[in-house]
């Protein structure tokens, strides 16, 4: 019995990983392309209705590109990622790049999950 | 000789296994909380700035996404199947054609994706989601 736990929390330790919990919850969408990633850095978040999430915080369009930038500033090498929910709207998240754009980003990151082939 | 009064004859000493389990117990509840067994993918946005190159394709090649899920090519409405054959086709023939995609307004970012995914099985190596009216954005 307790051998099984034991195993078990091996593998719990070895096989997941522990990330932090998002302040909204998002399902993104699945892909086939793309390249594996972390889920690191600077995330921001949308969830289905297009509401903006900056570490953890609410934000509003007209603010994020400054946030954004000011990080920037900070570190240049920052990886932007965005995690949108998949049922948000495309054109939302096109405006949002648009914003990321002005603000100076030069590329960034849309993170999916893995869909099952 | 003194024989002390504390010392035991056998020099087995038995551990409570109890509190010990218990700990391993909550440890293995916490990981199988906390644990995520997500693959993260990422797919590579440029956002390229207008004031630079100006947005002149040659030739491109003009797909429309609306709200239900209809793709059309080239303004003939197709389904994925057929889709993925002549993009195919139109990939083979010219890779450097740019692939733009124009997104209608309230549709879902999971068809997007589906979109872009079947553009870089084919074989596409970027497009260009647009707004029908404004604004450019990378893949």
């Amino acid at each position: 019995m307790i051998n099984i736990v034991f195993l078990l929390l091996l593998f719990f330790m070895l096989a997941g990983t522990v990330e932090a919990i998002d302040i909204v919850q998002i399902t993104p969408p699945d892909s086939t392309a793309g390249e594996q990633e972390d889920n690191g850095v600077a995330n921001i978040l949308m969830d289905s209705e297009g509401k903006l999430f900056f570490e953890s915080e609410a934000v509003e369009l007209v603010n994020l590109g400054a946030d954004i930038a000011a990080k920037l500033t900070e570190d240049p090498e920052l990886q932007v990622r965005f995690k949108v929910d998949g049922a948000a709207s495309t054109i939302q998240v096109i405006h949002v790049l648009d914003a990321l754009r002005n603000a100076g980003v030069p590329e960034l990151v849309l993170l999916t999950l893995e869909a099952n082939q | 000789m003194i024989k002390l009064a504390t010392s035991k004859t056998s020099g087995k000493v038995l551990v409570g296994l109890t509190s010990l389990v218990d700990v391993v117990f909550i440890l293995l509840i916490f990981f199988m909380l906390a644990s995520s067994f997500n693959d993260w993918r990422g797919i590579q946005m440029s956002l390229p700035s207008t004031s630079g190159e100006s947005a002149d394709f040659p030739n491109p090649i003009l797909l429309s996404l609306d709200a239900d899920n209809r793709i059309s090519f080239e303004d003939q409405e197709l389904n994925f199947a057929d889709l993925a054959l002549r993009l195919g086709a139109a990939i083979e023939a010219d890779p450097d054609r740019r692939i733009i995609i124009r997104v209608a307004a309230d549709v879902p970012l999971q068809d997007s994706v589906n979109l872009l995914d079947l553009i870089d099985r084919v074989g596409g190596r970027d497009a260009l989601l647009i707004e029908n009216r404004d604004g450019g954005v990378g893949n």
